[in-house]
């Protein structure tokens, strides 16, 4: 049976369109804003996706597509105390891996019986499967084996509830209602920061939070992780060169013994300093021997980027900025440190064609520089550097959409365009009918776009397109622009 | 005044072909937005002849411009049968039509043309395509259409 709360926040969202705040939720269905949050990843992980959708700075609207197809599974698969008790499970589990807890010790203050137990080890192993990782059962015991990357991830958003919208100013404005161990966490980003003088931002900070809040708990379960002998030796020259940020960490661990008045693991110094290296901290500059190597991969991303998009982006126009990214990009990657990248949708969105150009660009550059994969989040970022540059300097092709009635198909074909050609500013939607006018009203237009035969099109080259703005019609306006 | 420029326009089954098809439209549209059958036919042949209004998923978008005073009106068809000898962009057969009648001298402001806007901006989206082309009648069409003007 689904919890009334489930049914009352989905019929809301269903039958309200737009965004809501969890304030905004919490006040129609009566509950607490930390409800809402807690039960938005509930119905999400019973429907298998994100059918709650939560957008930083706007809050959660439904995916009414997905609620159509997916509306009837999570109206009759979420038992609210049963995902309780398989998220307490399964938080125990991630805090505790590698190592091994008995079953009976896990489910003990649950009073459950063997097939409910059996019933939440499949469940979790569900919970599990996106991340790449594995419940493991031998004899009376469970673990979870995977990646330390992955149980990072898993941990971050199921437990910690961060994800892709967090935000560390929404954690410390609900820190007060938060566990000591929160709070405690959120302080230490505070005295890395002040010791630095400088400032950690988005997302690098929650990155770097959700590293201390899983210290703290693995150092109170005893769990000890062994440094990697590959990275030893690097580490140690990297910390030569960043001396102040070693100072961190060591205060760091320092405060954290003191707070659980126990010994922190000796290698996990060296754990935050990875973090700490693989973040990009405005107004501090991190030393590394991989300096060259960043700024060859920079200059090498405006290379295959400019080629791919037929761009012509000066190199000294970029490096030095893309450089900032690409120099704490490479401590992740040997670091194996995930950033999300909250703007990956919109992004992908606005800068379709970019992001595409990028991700191809990874796949170069990780090939030539033997690099591990670069993820699509970083390609994001890096897309980012590029729209930003182009927004600033390319003068854009100024194109006019023209069908017989200047409301239908060419507003279709305008918002491909728009999609797909970042290169093009669109003048104005118009009908065959109101185009000498409207280009009297607007002189400077470089092309026409058409949905029918112009009788006559003033001049300008136009380009013939059909009304679904195809693969083979953006390749026609990509060579007429072009010049081809 | 009512603000919805959508609506219901069952075709009787068994066109067998575009030609037919149009003007079993001609006849509804005239009949809905009492106008001349030859104005509505006429104004429908004439942009089919400037090239195909066909998009993707089985749809097509016939439209008509007319030199009459009458609302913007969009009219959605679900045809029992595909029209075989009528194909999209993908060679799938047409059975969706979002047929929509426009008066020639129309403000590009009026609330009707921004929400038509909004609209063929959304058939952009090839999930919304998609969802809208497995419609099976009319009023199912509409609801999702309605849906997803909301979220605008």
């Amino acid at each position: 049976m689904t919890d009334q709360k489930t049914r009352d926040l989905l019929t809301y969202l269903s039958t309200n369109s737009g965004f809501f705040t969890s304030k905004e939720l919490a006040e129609v269905l009566n509950v607490s804003p930390k409800t809402i949050q807690r039960l938005v990843p509930k119905i999400n992980a019973a429907a298998g996706d994100l059918l709650v959708v939560s957008e930083k700075g706007r809050g959660y609207r439904l995916n009414y597509e997905l609620y159509l197809l997916r509306r009837d599974r999570v109206m009759t698969t979420n038992d609210s105390s049963a995902y309780d008790r398989q998220l307490g499970v399964l938080r125990e589990l991630l805090l505790t891996s590698p190592n091994s807890v008995r079953i009976d010790r896990l489910f003990d203050q649950y009073y459950v019986g063997e097939s409910v137990i059996q019933g939440d080890e499949r469940k979790i192993e569900t919970i599990l499967k996106p991340y790449q990782l594995k419940l493991i059962r031998e004899h009376r015991f469970l673990r979870i084996a995977g990646q330390e990357k992955d149980i990072r991830d898993a941990l971050m958003e199921l437990i910690l509830k961060v994800d892709k919208e967090s935000d560390l100013l929404t954690m410390q404005a609900g820190a007060d209602q938060s566990s000591a161990d929160v709070r405690f966490a959120l302080t230490q980003m505070t005295v890395a920061e002040k010791m630095l003088k400088a400032i950690m931002p988005y997302p690098y900070n929650v990155n770097f939070f959700g590293h201390i809040y899983i210290l703290l708990n693995r150092t109170r379960r005893g769990v000890k992780l062994s440094l990697r002998n590959e990275i030893a030796g690097q580490l140690t020259t990297d910390i030569a060169k960043n001396p102040e940020i070693y100072s961190v960490c060591v205060q760091i661990v320092t405060n954290i013994e003191n707070y659980l008045h126990a010994t922190v693991a000796s290698d996990e110094v060296y754990y935050l300093f990875e973090y700490l290296i693989s973040s990009r901290i405005s107004n501090f500059g991190i030393e590394s021997a991989e300096k060259d190597t960043a700024m060859q991969i920079s200059r090498r991303y405006v290379e295959l980027v400019n080629a791919e998009l037929h761009l012509s982006i000066p190199q000294t126009a970029m490096v030095t900025e893309l450089n900032r990214h690409v120099l704490p990009m490479l401590n992740r990657l040997k670091n194996s440190i995930r950033l999300s990248n909250a703007l990956l949708n919109e992004i992908e969105m606005e800068y379709g064609k970019l992001l595409a150009g990028v991700t191809h660009a990874n796949l170069v550059i990780a090939t030539e520089f033997k690099l591990p994969p670069i993820s699509k989040d970083e390609a994001g970022f890096i897309t980012l550097y590029f729209a930003k540059y182009m927004e600033m300097h390319q003068d854009k092709t100024r194109i006019l959409i023209i069908c017989t009635t200047g409301i239908g198909t060419s507003e279709l074909i305008a918002a491909k365009i728009q999609k797909e050609l970042p290169n093009v500013t669109i003048v104005d939607v118009v009908s065959n009918l109101n185009l000498e006018a409207q280009l009297n009203r607007t002189p400077n237009v470089d092309l026409l776009i058409s949905t029918i035969p112009l009788k006559n099109s003033f001049g300008l080259p136009s380009v013939l397109v059909s009304a679904v703005f195809t693969k083979q019609d953006k390749e026609k306006v990509q060579r007429v622009m072009n010049g081809d | 005044m009512d603000n919805n420029i959508f609506h219901a326009v069952p075709l009787a089954p068994n066109q067998p072909n575009k030609a037919e098809v149009i003007q079993a439209l001609s006849a509804s549209l005239a009949d809905h937005l009492q106008l001349e059958l030859p104005v509505i036919q006429e104004a429908l042949l004439a942009r089919e002849r400037l090239g195909g209004t066909v998009l993707t998923a089985g749809i097509a978008t016939p439209h008509a411009t007319v030199d009459r005073d009458t609302p913007v009106y969009v009219a959605i068809s679900c045809l029992p049968q595909p029209i075989l000898t009528w194909r999209d962009m993908d060679d799938n057969p047409i059975h969706l039509l979002i047929t929509f009648v426009v008066p020639e001298n129309v403000s590009p402001t009026a609330p009707a043309v921004i929400k038509l806007k909004q609209f063929f901006r959304c058939l952009a989206q090839g999930a919304f395509v998609e969802m809208l082309s497995q419609s099976d009648t009319e009023t199912a069409a509409l609801a999702l259409i309605t849906h997803k003007l909301e979220e605008i």
